[in-house]
């Protein structure tokens, strides 16, 4: 699939760590289930840039709009719960093919994305405390508040790791994991969707696809699975060193 | 019996027009907080995603009014243009609502123009109505107000009994601007229940009431997928109506609200909020009414 091969080829491009967003305070803290991935490329300095790969075209969304930030888990829930952000990556995957969407239909879908504004440092740095069990300046030699770019369902911002790697570090928005989980789940609503936005297009491969993309993208834990990287590694056996 | 569809328009364009009434009714340079205010719970709930929900019951109570429902029915034209018709209501709510003082004035003076020409007789009851009669009024109000409540607790932001005094009480406002005399107006939660009960034996099902809601309830010309959307909205809007309302209809007893079935409503309501903020100039109407509520600079 053309669609997978260009979404595979751009996340090999960036050094990220993956922070699942989980509803802080909520969930259980669980540091072997924190999935984190750090794919940083031989000699990958301050990765300002490679990131914006990870926005589909037209996904700058509202990254220059701090006075919209989404402040709290609510702000979330409001603005990527109920299918939205079901949509919204169905948006963004169908930004990449090249028919078979009415204009209205691919104008709803940018919208929608338009419609998401970052977090608010605040709100970043409560998920990466939840998942690291520090706040970022502490898990972190550096960190920018600021998000450098815009994630399908969360967003990136520059770090430097404690031994003094730099890295790109992708944020999700807290709780969006589990509601998009249960919103993948109502297939008869996808499927109808589906029937609006593509009816010329084969459904149920496409509905498979959607669920397929979007899983993939939630489940941290097959990510952690993989190979670590190095820096990971490192960043681990800091971390093991520090709490001993 | 005759094909409905020959009688009345389609809906189409209903989520358009309904969508450029909002964004015009969201202003971008407001003299002031208007009626109610960014920390209103006026505000807060017209956000919500059980709106339509709310919208939707409310039009199946207010129709249950013999005199309110005539009037609707011999001088709105909405068998003409249903979509203008709604679209025009969803311009005036949100005027008022986010509007300042003096253009949610305006729009209620418009209003208030309107409904003087509207007067008849009901052919059901044989009895008179003149839109403008406060009592006629109140029941949209009221209608409307429990409305909000009932959608909000069953599938969107059930308020807290504290909150939803404060909309009651809030909303009078909005009643008194349409022509109630303040007094009448319920501003509790206890009030409104009282009233509703005070004028139910009024209300029956006419044939007027039964035509224009079966058309709401599932509106001629919505692409298919779009009207199985619509199915769940209504589902949810009967499910939220009281016990007496649906048998004055005839709806049968809803199935329970399971939590599944109720996210599945959610999710469908969410569907449409995207195509709704999908439409012109929403989705900036929408960060005016954030950034106000969070306190910054109007627009």
């Amino acid at each position: 699939m053309k669609l997978i091969r260009l979404l595979a080829a751009m996340a090999a491009g960036a050094a990220t760590l993956v922070l699942p967003g989980r509803r802080p305070g909520r969930l259980r803290r669980d540091r072997t289930l924190a999935a984190l991935r750090l794919a940083v490329r031989g000699g990958a300095r301050y990765a300002a840039g490679a990131p914006r790969l990870f926005a589909a075209a037209g996904e700058q969304r509202q990254l220059l709009r701090e006075d919209l930030a989404l402040q709290t888990a609510e702000d979330v829930a409001g603005t990527l719960g109920a299918m939205k952000g079901v949509m919204m990556k169905i948006g963004q995957l169908a930004s990449y093919v090249d028919d078979g969407l009415s204009p209205a239909v691919r104008h709803t879908l940018a919208r929608l994305q338009d419609s998401v504004p970052p977090m608010s440092p605040r709100l970043a740095a409560a998920v990466v405390a939840e998942e690291l069990g520090a706040p970022p300046e502490r898990a972190f030699a550096r960190w920018d508040p600021r998000p450098i770019a815009a994630a399908s369902i969360g967003q990136v911002h520059r770090a430097v790791t404690l031994d003094g790697r730099a890295v790109a570090v992708k944020v999700q928005y807290p709780g969006i994991a589990e509601t998009i989980a249960a919103d993948l789940r109502n297939v008869a609503l996808l499927r109808r969707m589906l029937r609006i936005a593509a009816p010329a297009q084969d459904i149920d491969a496409l509905l498979n696809e959607v669920r397929d993309r979007i899983g993939e993208e939630l489940d941290y834990r097959r990510e952690a699975a993989t190979p670590m990287g190095e820096a990971e590694a490192a960043w681990r056996a800091r971390r093991q060193a520090a709490t001993a | 019996m005759t094909d409905t569809a020959d009688l009345y328009a389609t809906a189409t364009g209903l989520i358009e027009r309904s969508a450029a009434g909002y964004a015009s009714g969201v202003p971008e340079d407001a003299a002031d907080d208007g009626l109610f205010g960014p920390a209103s719970v006026t505000w807060r709930m017209s956000a919500d995603l059980a709106s339509p929900v709310a919208g939707l019951r409310s039009m199946l109570m207010q129709a249950l009014h013999p005199l309110v429902m005539a009037g609707v029915d011999q001088h709105s034209g909405w068998r003409r243009d249903p979509a203008g018709r709604l679209a025009a209501t969803m311009t005036y709510l949100t005027t008022v609502t986010f509007g300042d003082r003096a253009a949610a004035t305006r729009a209620a003076a418009r209003v208030r123009r309107i409904h003087d020409h509207v007067r008849g007789t009901d052919a059901v009851t044989g009895r008179p109505y003149a839109a403008g009669d406060p009592a006629l009024l109140l029941w949209v109000h009221g209608a409307l107000v429990a409305s909000v409540l009932a959608a909000g607790s069953l599938v969107g932001t059930a308020l807290s009994a504290a909150d939803s005094n404060r909309y009651v009480a809030e909303m009078v406002t909005a009643a008194e601007l349409t022509g109630v005399p303040r007094p009448l107006v319920p501003s509790s939660v206890p009030e409104l229940d009282l009233y509703i009960a005070s004028v139910r034996p009024a209300l029956r099902c006419t044939p007027a009431a039964a035509e224009s809601m079966a058309y709401l309830l599932d509106p001629p010309g919505m692409d298919e997928e779009v009207a199985e959307i619509w199915r769940d909205v209504r589902d949810a809007a009967i499910a939220a109506l009281p016990r007496w309302a649906r048998q004055m209809y005839g709806y049968g007893a809803p199935p329970p609200l399971t939590p599944s079935r109720r996210t599945e409503i959610r999710q469908s309501l969410g569907v449409l909020d995207a195509m709704f903020l999908g439409q012109p100039g929403v989705l900036e109407a929408r960060q005016r009414i954030t950034l106000r509520m969070r306190g910054g600079r109007p627009g």
